[in-house]
């Protein structure tokens, strides 16, 4: 319950931002009579009424936990501090294989990127992670690149 | 006349052997990303569009719509055997399906939903065929004013039907429609809500915010739970015949479940989860024996597996007819459209009749292929539920980064993909439906334009919005949605409340 109040708040931050962008917008009235502003407040609009109908839900929600005397449960449990910490590599991994894939090309990059995680999600089996990256990435590459004439990066491989 | 015409046309459109190939390669697809964890039909669209850059738009759609028709026959066999859903439309099939593998009889279930498949699915088509070419004539005297009412009418009703919460749904509509509104406004030139960046000036890709959402999100998500879950995969026996017992028990429950399915299907944000959960409740509330669901009950299997087939096709109605989709899966259909230059809606019928009518005869052929791939051949696809997800789900990640890299080989698009990637995982966390958002991005620059249209030609009164009596129909229809939904969940609360005083 408490992260939907995180929700709203958010929410609320995110409408006053983009009335703020809004309001940045030169207003030509030549182009439309209600000019370039008036769809992003009808968006704005929205935003407030989805956050004040969230608070609402969550109000009702937590009444309903406080007559029953039950403590207002949430509706996931919280990933283990071990599982969020394990997202957290791969999402910072993905950063750093997005930085490569220029400099390091297609091919260098997704073979680390794969081998690397493959070794953290099936662990001990070195041989199949590794062939398995090698022939997908390999393929891929031959597969965009010569049949479906979709150009992807060389980078080191550029000879 | 000229309509049957058409008809007959489009089969010598789908029929054509490059077609057929494509066809064929779609509902492999559909059926693999089906059995597959970690990807969904949506994300599996998104990420086919790169291979389609080279095709034709024909092809390319009878492809990405193979994809996503025979994700819900591939939903059933992870259902069935291992009791995991590979999609959300075949948690129904769960129940009883992986019941009546546990008694052995797995082959029988994966047989019913196959057959229960290719019948609804068909009927579907047949009723789609019937259904486009009344409403396309009726959609043709739409203006500006009809259409934006009539897409925000289907965005209410997507989030008012999607997810737990109407008030998260809504939010989560929203800032679809705030991230639809990035990039140059198309009627003044101004550049908008870029933050200065140059690569924002176009705009955000829906491709980005799809495989972001979609594939990231998911395969995030999967990541996590394979620390939480470990399935035992129930292994297939026997031959995937039904008795002469299974087929009468089924053949009511396929009956009926076709026609829920494309009904439910026809409206916008009910959908083939929803078809699968009321084709179900049905089943269990006219079964003689409502005491053996949930034990391994063919009806059980039948019914479901057929309403989300049934809803898969009818959900092609509102896209093809009215160029308004009713989920998420087909909302990417639509951008895909886009991507080609082609905007779905009754005029389409008219200027390429060859691409729709190739497009919707595609399916049958589509269908029999399913059946064929589905029956015979599935001790093949069962194999895939043995492929570690440990070094399927990177797999996934390396597709999406290329899909998102082959748009514009642009580095700052990978990073905001991973943003949406997250915001994906965290929507799900929080319990947000991500298939609104998707809807509202690929809607909301032909909602803004219809809007501003609108106020040109109403000289900036919104009077035009309840000026006709479509319009007025549309805002009565969308206003009974949303009180609806204020009643059911205010009488939900009610009742809870009660019961605990009580």
């Amino acid at each position: 319950m408490r992260r939907d109040y995180v929700i709203v708040l958010c929410t609320i931050a995110l409408a006053v931002g983009y009335l703020y962008e809004t309001l940045q917008i030169p207003s030509l009235d030549t182009v439309d009579p209600l000019g370039p502003r008036a769809y992003p407040y009808l968006i704005f609009a929205g935003l407030i009424v989805s956050a004040i109908w969230l608070s609402l839900e969550t109000l009702q929600k937590k009444k309903a936990a406080s007559r029953s005397n039950v403590p207002a449960q949430e509706t996931d449990a919280e990933p283990e501090g071990r599982h969020g910490r394990m997202l957290a590599a791969v999402v910072v991994w993905l950063g750093l294989y997005y930085a490569a894939i220029v400099p390091l090309g297609f091919v260098v990059s997704s073979f680390v990127f794969l081998v690397g995680l493959t070794a953290c999600f099936n662990p001990g089996k070195w041989v199949a992670n590794v062939l398995t990256s090698f022939i997908f990435v390999v393929g891929f590459y031959f597969l965009f690149t010569s049949v479906l004439g979709v150009p992807l990066t060389k980078g080191v491989l550029d000879f | 006349m000229d309509a049957f015409v058409h008809v007959l046309d489009g089969f010598s459109v789908s029929l054509q052997p490059g077609n057929l190939w494509y066809t064929f390669v779609g509902v492999l697809m559909g059926t693999v990303i089906g059995v597959l964890p970690g990807i969904g039909p949506s994300a599996a669209m998104a990420l086919l569009i790169p291979f389609c850059y080279d095709l034709n738009a024909t092809s390319a759609l009878i492809m990405m719509a193979g994809v996503y028709y025979g994700a819900q026959y591939g939903g059933a066999i992870t259902s069935i055997l291992i009791n995991t859903p590979g999609e959300s439309s075949s948690v129904m099939t769960a129940i009883d399906g992986y019941q009546m593998a546990r008694k052995g009889r797995a082959g029988a279930a994966l047989a019913v939903s196959a057959w229960g498949s290719f019948i609804g699915g068909t009927v579907g088509i047949v009723a789609l065929t019937l259904l486009a070419v009344p409403l396309t004539k009726a959609a043709l005297g739409f203006g500006p004013a009809e259409y934006f009412m009539l897409m925000l009418v289907a965005l209410t009703a997507v989030f008012t039907l999607t997810g737990t919460s109407p008030a998260k749904g809504m939010l989560s509509t929203m800032l679809g429609l705030t991230i639809a509104t990035v990039g140059t406004d198309l009627q003044s030139g101004q550049i908008r809500y870029a933050f200065g960046l140059p690569d924002l000036q176009e705009g955000i890709d829906f491709i980005i915010v799809v495989i972001g959402m979609f594939a990231i999100g998911e395969v995030l998500s999967a990541l996590e739970d394979k620390f939480y879950k470990k399935s035992d995969i129930i292994r297939l026996k026997g031959k995937l015949m039904l008795t002469r017992e299974e087929w009468r028990r089924s053949a009511k429950p396929i009956a009926r479940g076709s026609l829920i399915g494309f009904l439910v299907g026809v409206l916008p944000g009910a959908g083939a989860t929803i078809a699968s959960i009321m084709s179900y409740s049905v089943e269990k509330n006219s079964s003689k024996h409502p005491e053996e669901f949930g034990k391994g009950a063919i009806e059980g299997v039948a019914g479901p597996e057929t309403a989300n087939n049934g809803a898969s096709t009818g959900s092609m109605v509102p896209l093809l007819t009215l160029g308004v989709p009713g989920s998420g899966s087909t909302a990417v259909l639509l951008g895909a459209f886009i991507m080609f230059g082609i905007q779905p809606g009754p005029l389409l019928f008219q200027t390429r009749p060859d691409l729709v009518w190739g497009l919707v005869n595609s399916m049958y052929v589509g269908n029999v292929m399913l059946l064929l791939l589905n029956l015979p051949l599935i001790f093949i696809f069962v194999r895939l539920l043995y492929i570690p997800t440990g070094i399927l789900l990177p797999i996934v990640l390396v597709l999406s980064t290329i899909g998102v890299f082959a748009i514009n080989n642009n580095v700052l698009e990978l990073y905001l993909c991973l943003f949406f990637g997250i915001a994906g995982y965290v929507f799900r966390k929080v319990d947000i439906p991500l298939a609104p958002l998707v809807l509202a991005v690929v809607l909301g620059g032909i909602m803004e334009q219809s809007f501003r249209q609108a106020m040109t030609i109403s000289s900036g009164s919104l009077s035009i919005f309840v000026g006709s009596t479509l319009t007025i129909g549309l805002a009565v229809i969308g206003v009974g949605i949303l009180c609806f939904t204020f009643y059911g969940t205010l009488s939900r609360r009610k009742r809870i409340a009660n019961a605990d005083d009580n």
